[in-house]
């Protein structure tokens, strides 16, 4: 018994009906590419627009920036009353009064004692020629000087007798605080 | 026929080969670092955008400090546009009248007189510039303040010392140097020298102060 296949016309059919498909395919990623580059030019365009809007923007704001330096470098009609208080509060609020430093020293004197000579520098360095009627009373001084929370440094270098007066003259060297709200 | 239709087919799937190929690098090697780098623009154009309206918002809050003239009169006596010391010189004769005292002496020195000594001591050292600042303070004191100088540097602040000689009591000196610094004139007392004057029996001293004036407040009245 004799069989005979002629596959011939089915393989000729499948040759036939490929050709479409690839066709498709084909202009589908021709469509594809197209796209692509559809969308490449796009976004190529909006690139530039954002470069050139960037610049644009850069500008403005650098423009803003260069205006808030200028009304602010130096003193200017919008600045010179801030920066005026600026200095003056730090000129004014350095040195305590040297009245009042002077005057809490001479609280601090023994009883019948006084001062013939005082040299304040605003350093804190003083020295004063202190008149008292007993020796004991110049060393009552010094001690309170220096038990005085804004002496820093006290000392009598000499006491020595005026005869005409008949007082004895010492002589005190001392540093003081003279700074606002600080301990020198 | 049969042929042709091959050669077509291989024609086709080289075209399709060589569209998947251009597409996929097309995409991958250009169009999405184009877009990141459009991504990376719009970011950059929003922080310049929102940069620019804060920079805004404090340009408007930059409004000019308007005040009549006789308004920065008042303001600026405490440190002066220009040294005024014709003005120092009638405050030291009110303080005078109005604390009983008697100055015998005034005497100004200025800020340049200083200066030359000082530059002259820098060009032998042939060292480093002189801080302006600095000249205004006492060495120890300059070393205790230098933080808080740091704060007004920007500013170049002149000087003139003025020595007062008077007489009086112990008790009308203090006031007279009181009033000194009580004044709207910023004053800094540097030394105050009392002595006894056994003659009169009352009080000798000599007081140095010092009194600022910063031109650069001067350009506010022009």
């Amino acid at each position: 018994m004799n069989f005979s296949i002629d596959l011939l016309p089915q393989e000729r059919r499948n040759r036939l009906n490929r050709l479409p498909y690839l066709l498709g395919a084909a202009g589908l990623f021709l469509v594809i590419s197209a796209l692509l580059i559809i969308l490449f030019i796009m976004v190529k365009s909006s690139v530039h627009e954002l470069d050139e809007k960037i610049v644009k923007s850069t500008e403005a704001r650098d423009t803003v920036l260069a205006e808030i330096t200028a009304r602010r470098t130096g003193v200017t009609e919008y600045n010179f009353v801030d920066k005026y208080n600026k200095i003056h509060g730090f000129l004014n609020g350095i040195y305590k009064n040297p009245v009042t430093i002077k005057e809490d020293l001479y609280k601090l004197l023994p009883e019948g004692g006084s001062v013939s000579n005082y040299t304040f520098e605003n350093t804190g360095v003083l020295s004063m020629t202190a008149l008292f009627q007993t020796k004991e009373a110049a060393a009552i001084y010094l001690q309170q000087l220096l038990e005085a929370d804004f002496v820093t440094e006290a000392k009598v270098t000499s006491i020595s007798l005026n005869t005409e007066t008949n007082l004895y003259e010492a002589y005190f060297e001392a540093t003081v605080v003279t700074l606002e709200g600080e301990q020198q | 026929m049969k042929l042709e239709s091959l050669l077509k087919e291989k024609i086709l799937i080289i075209v399709i080969a060589i569209l998947v190929a251009f597409s996929g690098i097309f995409y991958f090697a250009i169009l999405r670092p184009l877009a990141a780098e459009k991504a990376e623009k719009e970011a950059d154009l929003q922080r310049i955008e929102a940069d620019t309206t804060s920079y805004e918002k404090v340009l408007q809050s930059l409004e000019p400090q308007t005040m009549t003239e006789a308004e920065k009169q008042e303001l600026f006596q405490g440190i002066p546009g220009r040294p005024n010391i014709e003005e120092v010189i009638k405050d030291i004769e009110k303080a005078e009248g109005e604390t009983g005292t008697s100055v015998s002496a005034i005497s100004f020195q200025t800020e340049s007189d200083e200066e030359t000594q000082a530059e002259v001591t820098t060009t032998a050292d042939g060292t480093v510039e002189q801080d302006q600042w600095s000249t205004l303070f006492p060495e120890s004191i300059y070393k205790l303040l230098e933080e808080r100088v740091s704060e007004v540097k920007e500013f170049t602040v002149s000087y003139n010392d003025v020595q007062i000689s008077l007489n009086g009591s112990d008790e009308d000196i203090n006031e007279f140097v009181d009033k000194l610094v009580q004044l709207p004139r910023v004053f800094h007392i540097q030394n105050v020298t009392y002595s006894l004057n056994s003659e009169k029996g009352n009080m000798d001293a000599t007081i140095t102060a010092r009194m600022f004036y910063c031109e650069a407040f001067q350009a506010v009245f022009k």
